[in-house]
């Protein structure tokens, strides 16, 4: 009973760690309530005793969002297909479903999410709480598809939402790094399941640079890697079967896969799971993103070749309304910096950021920046309206932490330390 | 069966700078392995540094009856091997092999190219 797991005398010691193993913590407790007055009992208690609770997903951030020494909440018991509308295309999730279980249930049902990322691991409520997304021009981040749910506040009060009744609440909740409160139950706006042909080529940047508009905007899915150490490129095309760019028109790449699956199975692509790596990753405008990933490769290939062996990815997100969106009114492009997660990584970052800053690029909520509140606000025309409606839902703050407090309330980069 | 089925080689140097169209003439360094047998070679390569402890093993696969050429410069699970520095490699397979270790250095316009057949360790000896 979750009563009694907060009792004083019955605190385990718990290690936490995200997936690549840059971030740890000890929190007093985890806990992992099975119902939602369970969890309502959690947050309650935890604000009487003015402890914070942080909710986490599947732990594949690379920011401190979860990092507390109070409680950490997993929704591990709380997963699930809870109801669906196959006809109006429609479905309900328990927030602690992982994508890839989700993409099991809704196929089943002959529905689909119109994308998703690289992988599937994380939690949906997880992956759309830190603006997760894929990539494409015409999709927007996962976030996209909620059209309302249920979380617990920061009182213990349950708090539903929907576009008709709370427009501005949901625009939020999508993007909202937990601090909203605690997704119990997410609604979906699906589309009818679909398969799709990946097709990857590899070439050089030299054969391909002059291609890549014309690939975004032939394929329904395009993104590309380049690897800093030989100058080569992966393309990578997902369509409809038999769709997007004329194999004919890739004289030159050379074609390396050519698969066809259904959308859950065939978008993630599963072959870095076993490669811990830490990242960052930047949004800039759309229309500049291709000159700001010429420099960010040139300044790779002058400062970083030595250490920097792993692969740098660009990709295109649509525009979306919600506050903390990084395409919050603007198209993207999204360029991520990966580097093992056996080396250093915060030399090589910290030396690319400012570039993707000069485009006023908005970093990643789940991967490594040192940006907090005071430059933050100025990229999201809305903070100070999503602060209010967090300040509204959590008064106490049990849902903040130093880290959060830092990125969204007070905090300068001046102070951000990352050695 | 030609080869052995442990190799060393204790010299091992990417260079930093390259010289012309990339990645034709990226300065590299690259481990070539034959496998004559009729049997995948299962390829275990460590990596040795002069002031650090190994790091591997970085694993390949050579089909039967096939070559491969690995780019040192391209390792990179677990980790990126540092180029500009100094390192060594033993090489150990499933099936026994052939190895030959060849640079490119091209950081002069007149470019090097350097080829040395690796070490063949092994006590074993192939037909």
């Amino acid at each position: 009973m979750a009563q009694d797991i907060l009792d004083e005398d019955d605190h385990e010691e718990a290690g936490w760690a995200n997936w690549s193993g840059s971030i740890s913590c000890d929190p007093d407790e985890i806990l992992e309530p099975e119902t939602e007055s369970e969890l309502q009992d959690i947050v309650r208690r935890c604000a009487e005793e003015g402890r914070t609770v942080r909710v986490a997903g599947a732990g594949h951030s690379w920011t401190p969002v979860v990092e507390t020494d109070g409680v950490i909440v997993s929704l591990a018991n709380m997963t699930g297909l809870i109801d669906h509308d196959a006809d109006a295309g429609t479905a309900t999730l328990y927030a602690g479903t992982t994508l890839e279980e989700a993409g099991t249930e809704l196929h089943t049902r002959g529905l689909a999410f119109p994308n998703l990322g690289d992988v599937s691991m994380q939690t949906v409520a997880g992956a759309f709480g830190t603006g997760t997304h894929g990539t494409g021009p015409e999709f927007g981040n996962l976030s996209s598809v909620l059209t309302g749910g249920r979380l617990v506040t920061g009182t213990g009060e349950i708090r539903e939402f929907n576009a008709e009744d709370d427009p501005d609440l949901l625009r939020a909740a999508k993007v909202s790094l937990g601090t909203l409160g605690i997704f119990t139950e997410i609604e979906l706006d699906l589309q009818d399941t679909y398969k799709v042909q990946r097709r990857e080529y590899c070439t050089n940047w030299r054969e391909c640079k002059d291609h890549i508009p014309t690939l975004i905007e032939e394929n329904r899915n395009f993104d590309f890697y380049w690897y800093p150490r030989s100058d080569e490129v992966k393309l990578r095309l997902l369509n409809g079967p038999g769709g997007g760019t004329d194999h004919a028109d890739l004289e030159y790449a050379t074609l390396v896969k050519n698969q066809t699956g259904w959308w859950q199975e065939a978008i993630p692509a599963h072959d870095d799971i076993g490669r811990a790596f830490d990242e960052m990753e930047y949004a800039v405008a759309r229309e500049d993103g291709l000159e700001c990933f010429e420099k960010a490769r040139e300044r790779v290939r002058e400062n970083w070749r030595k250490d920097v062996g792993w692969r740098m990815l660009v990709r295109t997100i649509a525009a979306d309304d919600a506050m903390l969106s990084t395409e919050y009114d603007r198209e993207a492009m999204s360029i991520s910096c990966i580097q093992s997660a056996e080396l250093e990584h915060w030399p090589y970052f910290t030396d690319m950021e400012p570039l993707f800053r000069e485009y006023d690029g908005r970093p990643h909520w789940g991967k490594k920046h040192t940006l907090r509140a005071a430059e933050l606000e100025e990229l999201y025309p809305e903070w100070e309206h999503f602060q209010e409606i967090r300040r509204d839902l959590d008064p106490e703050g049990v849902f903040m932490t130093d880290y959060l407090e830092a990125l969204l309330e007070d905090g300068s980069s001046d102070e951000v330390v990352t050695t | 069966m030609t080869g052995k089925q442990t190799w060393a080689i204790p010299e091992g140097y990417i260079p930093e700078e390259s010289t012309g169209p990339e990645p034709e003439m990226t300065s590299h360094e690259t481990i070539c392995v034959l496998n004559t047998t009729d049997e995948k070679a299962t390829l275990e390569i460590t990596i040795y540094f002069p002031d650090q402890d190994p790091v591997g093993p970085y694993e390949k696969t050579v089909p039967p009856q096939r070559t491969r050429h690995f780019r040192f410069n391209e390792f990179d699970d677990p980790e990126e091997i540092p180029t500009g520095e100094p390192f060594a490699s033993v090489l150990e397979s499933t099936v026994p092999v052939v190895c030959q270790h060849t640079r490119l250095d091209s950081r002069q316009a007149e470019n090097a190219l350097l080829s040395t057949m690796a070490y063949p360790a092994a006590s074993e000896s192939g037909e």
